[in-house]
């Protein structure tokens, strides 16, 4: 082992592929990755074939036990869908909004946290607290603290000198109110995430970087950054999809369906196939929902190079 | 200590087992009301019931497995939307339940799917006969019975606070008057305010007192909405000069605020269902209950009323049938319906229920029976979720946005019709 | 003498924070962390609030924490008389299981990942990404009828296929992504003194990548712990039920015992704070690659 750390010294060494040991076969990346993908398969293939049958049938109430196959029927009632877009629309700035803090107060946090810090451990456990509780009763809870009158976001800002927000009685504040909502809930996780992949990072490099004089700022962007992208590309991937599909919060927040300008287009799902029982219709709704997550995934992959092999 | 108590119900559980086997060849003891049936029979049964009604549910089940230790009932909590949702998922898996205990309003839709059965299938006359016509009336549709309903009620009533007022407001601005005596409002210091009146003003399951009371119907004989009419532009004026002209109530009053306002004695009327009541009492309210009063220009404040029962799954094993009648037998007679309709505070849908004494001289029950007088059965068909959903984005902007009622009881019609239309699957 | 006293602070100062910060610096950076802790606690505060209240009031008109008629009888009530314990019980038998099968399928298929070139890699790791992408409430049919017919329906194990085909994606990734910034010279060394590549595996990548797997036992952990619509579904028997499902089971349709519903709550993260708590040592640096090289 020693004598090897060259690697670890220079920044971001650019190394050549080597092959791996002899000892090694052509099968046996295959094993290592045979148990997970045998779960994968049967709890997600499956569904997700089915999925895509019901999306070309009928199913809906009165056809619930037999439905009838009707090819791509749903899918060209859905481009004649007017509202599709402006609830993709808002789904989009649900998620990038909620994303974005998402990552840039975990990935504050955890670059905090990180330092040497007393009573570190403490503030840990604290920060940690959202993702701790169930979903369920702090989203209540939430909606308490955004009540108009007696809720304690609008008792503070009144103290400290702005007009009360009418968070659920104006659909686009109940929104924000839900944005808020869970942001509080999602960021920790982030967090955790961002601190576990601080630690693969070398002391070395930043000391290195003081002694050419790099700034706090320049260190956080030119070695953090780049060294924490393996983790947090995929992370901010599933974070991106996970809240694309979030439906608790906002139907807590807003209190159900109500009003168009509180929805996303899972909520739409869910509403379709639950409320108006159109189980066909609301399986090619997930199906367009699940190609546009594909393409994002797809592309933010490629971009972040998230797919390249170890150095 | 708990490990311990896990192996004692473990063992209890075997021993249960085992002494049912074993006790099988002996010949049963309890006469001939001991069915045939010797073989161990399991009920499964899903139910939205409130919590106080779940324990009475437990005690009930415990004495009936007690005598009859070859059924065994497993009853499982739901959630309204769950109940349904899952009951659909699982009978798609053939992995349902016998029997299904919720509200009425689930029964147009999973008769539609094909999911229960008509309850005279499994049932013989003599027993349905000891059910009250009107509350039975509540799951009768496509010319058959769905449901055995087992309380009737669950209607939204006016309650009010004996200690802030004396005797119920009769009219609507009556209510005003007696309202505004007591309410006391700080804006800058809630907790000693005090307010008149309150409600869950978002809630179209409220707002269709007011629209009924205005004589408005929500559907035609052929399950069409039928919104956008002066009824439901008189409701939705209404709705808003409760606080706009009568200066009642709390903007976006949802049905967490006025509840605990109430419970703190902080609100001295508030307009709440027959499940509330026994928590007011409980919370120490000396609580007072009438019919909503008289609208401005319209009638009494009409809410629904809606019967909770069971129902049978189309999947039942014929073998169970008659496990069953025994059940019903048991849970309907009039004795433990009496018990549900007790921790319900609704009234007992069978009809020997109604002379027992518990039932004569209990304060909720006489409320209930006098409330009810005022109430309108909710309709029970399918297309009624496309109602709901229609109205509460209006509701809400006639409220919350200054929309002008009569263009918001057009745009209510359009969204139900278009809803009810999906439903159809048109 | 004040010579002394600056150096016994620089002491302390060196000690306990970073060697380099001002003390303003370690100011701000107390006030900006003292200000998300408020802002995380505050709405568990007002979980205890309706916790202490009687008569399930979900409101109070002031921002006081405890009230004046508090009382513990919720969570007494919430540990005598409800079935917490048993439900506690189930949970951490499931998402330990979760946790513990999740992150040795996604330690094994991460390390190839990382590892490997093989046909099909990139394809295969697109493959876990893929499967989040299907919104829940769909799959939900589909998936109880497999599990209807696979028997699993009221059993642990139909739980623990599920869950752990929730926790596996990420897993993989977030391990893939930490298994990549440890230097393949290190197994390479180990090769040549004659270690079996899984040897290698076990022994040498498996402890430095400690940070990581904390965190994928931890987010494997939760999100079994807090799943409540697939075992809504699976489990309908009373002695099987998990945590999420017996808490709503406490519900009304309007009439919620909010009470004891906000003690249990409570109760529930308890067990969560504690495991993160002892992960949390595998976070704080020690165990840095620069720690190993020695």
């Amino acid at each position: 082992m020693n004598g090897n750390n060259s690697a670890a010294m220079a920044p971001l060494p650019k190394k050549k592929r080597s092959n791996m040991n002899l000892a090694v076969s052509r099968w046996t990346p295959y094993r290592y990755i045979l148990p997970a993908f045998m779960v994968m398969a049967l709890m997600v293939f499956y569904p997700l074939g089915y999925g895509i049958y019901l999306s070309m049938t009928d199913m809906s109430l009165a056809t619930f036990k037999d439905p009838n196959f009707i090819g791509l029927g749903n899918y060209a009632k859905l481009l004649h869908e007017t509202a599709f877009l402006r609830t993709f629309g808002r789904t989009i700035v649900w998620t990038m909004v909620n994303v974005f803090f998402h990552v840039t107060i975990g990935l504050f946090l955890a670059v905090l946290l990180n330092r040497k810090l007393l009573g570190k451990g403490i503030i840990r456990v604290l920060l940690i607290i959202p993702w701790a509780v169930p979903q369920y009763i702090v989203a209540l809870t939430w909606r308490g603290m955004l009540n108009n009158q007696f809720g304690a976001i609008n008792i503070f800002l009144q103290k400290i000198g702005f007009s009360a927000v009418p968070w659920l009685t104006n659909p686009s504040w109940t929104f924000i109110g839900a944005i808020l909502t869970n942001i509080w809930l999602g960021f920790p996780f982030m967090m955790m995430i961002a601190l576990g992949g601080l630690q693969s990072i070398d002391k070395e490099f930043y000391e290195a970087a003081e002694i050419d004089g790099a700034s706090g700022v320049q260190q956080f962007r030119n070695i953090t950054l780049p060294l924490l992208k393996p983790v947090l590309a995929p992370a901010i991937v599933l974070g991106t999809v996970w809240t694309f599909n979030m439906l608790n919060v906002i139907l807590i927040i807003a209190g159900g369906f109500g009003n168009e300008k509180t929805q996303i287009l899972v909520t739409e799902v869910y509403r379709l196939a639950f409320n108006f029982y159109r189980y066909g219709y609301a399986a090619a709704y997930s199906v367009v929902i699940f190609l546009i997550l594909l393409i994002f995934g797809m592309t933010f992959m490629k971009r972040s190079q998230g797919l390249e092999e170890v150095r | 200590m708990k490990k311990l108590s896990m192996v004692l119900v473990v063992v209890l559980v075997l021993s249960f087992f085992a002494g049912c086997t074993s006790e099988e060849p002996a010949a049963p003891a309890t006469g001939e009301e001991t069915p045939e049936t010797v073989e161990p029979v399991d009920l499964a049964l899903w139910e939205q019931m409130d919590p106080v009604a779940q324990d009475v549910f437990d005690q009930v089940a415990a004495d009936f497995m007690t005598e009859y230790p070859n059924i065994t009932i497993t009853r499982t909590h739901y959630e309204t939307e769950e109940l349904r949702t899952n009951f659909q998922t699982a009978s798609l898996a053939g992995q349902g339940p016998d029997l299904v205990y919720g509200p009425s309003d689930n029964v147009g839709l999973f008769n539609v799917s094909g999911l229960i059965q008509p309850v005279t299938n499994i049932l013989e006359e003599s027993f349905l006969a000891t059910v009250d016509e009107n509350a039975k009336k509540d799951g009768f549709t496509s010319g058959e019975y769905w449901t055995v309903p087992d309380i009737n009620g669950n209607q939204i009533a006016m309650l009010y606070n004996k200690t802030m007022i004396d005797k119920a407001p009769e009219t609507w601005e009556e209510l005003v008057t007696m309202a505004k005596a007591v309410q006391n409002i700080d804006a800058n210091d809630p907790d000693n305010s005090t307010y008149g009146f309150v409600f869950n003003e978002k809630e179209p399951y409220w707002f269709i007192g007011f629209y009924n009371g205005y004589g408005g119907s929500v559907m035609d004989a052929d399950n069409n909405p039928t919104l956008d009419n002066d009824a439901m532009v008189q409701a939705l004026q209404f709705v808003k000069d409760v606080r706009a002209k009568d200066g009642l109530g709390i903007e976006g009053m949802d049905y967490d605020i006025p509840d605990s306002l109430f419970k703190q004695g902080k609100a001295a009327i508030i307009l709440n269902g027959a499940w509330s009541w026994t928590s007011y009492q409980e919370a120490g309210i000396d609580l007072g209950i009438a019919p909503g009063p008289v609208l401005p220009g319209g009638d009494n404040m009409t809410f629904y009323s809606a019967t909770k029962g069971y129902m049978i799954s189309a999947e039942m094993d014929p073998a169970k049938t008659e496990a069953i009648r025994t059940f019903f037998k048991y849970f309907m007679s009039a004795e433990n319906n009496a018990k549900f309709a007790l921790a319900n505070s609704q009234a007992p849908a069978v009809i020997a229920a109604w002379d027992l004494p518990e039932i004569k001289d209990d304060e909720l029950q006489k409320a209930s029976i006098a409330t009810i007088q005022h109430t309108t059965p909710m309709p029970i068909v399918a297309e009624m979720r496309a109602v709901w959903d229609a109205m509460r984005p209006e509701l809400e902007a006639v409220l919350y946005q200054d929309k002008a009622p009569a263009e918001a009881a057009a745009d209510m019609q359009t969204r139900a019709v278009e809803g009810v239309a999906t439903i159809r699957g048109e | 003498m004040e010579n002394n006293q600056v150096q016994v602070r620089d002491s302390f100062k060196n000690r306990y924070f970073e060697r380099n910060d001002s003390w303003l610096k370690i100011i701000l950076i107390y006030l900006l962390l003292l200000i998300m802790c408020v802002v995380t606690v505050y709405p568990m505060l007002n979980i205890l609030s309706v916790a202490l209240r009687p008569a399930d009031n979900l409101f109070q008109m002031n921002l006081q924490i405890v009230p004046d008629n508090y009382t513990l009888e919720n969570f007494r009530r919430a540990i005598f008389e409800i079935d917490l314990l048993l439900w506690l019980r189930n949970s951490l038998i499931i998402s330990v299981l979760t946790a513990v099968i999740a992150v040795s399928f996604s330690a094994s298929a991460g390390y190839a990942f990382s590892r490997y070139r093989f046909t099909g890699r990139k394809t295969g790791m697109m493959m876990f990404l893929i499967t989040q992408m299907f919104p829940g409430p769909m799959l939900l049919l589909p998936m109880y009828i497999l599990l209807v017919k696979l028997g699993l329906v009221n059993q642990f194990l139909g739980l623990l296929v599920p869950y752990t085909a929730t926790a596996v994606p990420f897993s993989v990734w977030m391990l893939k992504g930490y298994f990549d910034t440890i230097p393949k010279s290190l197994e390479e060394s180990a090769y040549i003194d004659g270690a079996s590549p899984f040897l290698t595996f076990y022994r040498i990548i498996l402890p430095l990548a400690k940070p990581a797997l904390a965190i994928t036992f931890l987010f494997a952990f939760m999100s079994a712990w807090s799943e409540y619509i697939v075992a809504k579904v699976i489990l309908t028997k009373p002695e099987v039920l998990t945590l999420p499902v017996g808490l709503v089971s406490m519900q009304g349709q309007f009439n919620t015992q909010w009470g004891v519903y906000s003690a249990a709550a409570l109760i529930t993260s308890i067990p969560v704070v504690i495991l993160f708590i002892s992960l949390s040592r595998f976070l704080v640096g020690g165990l840095t690659l620069g720690g190993v090289k020695g």
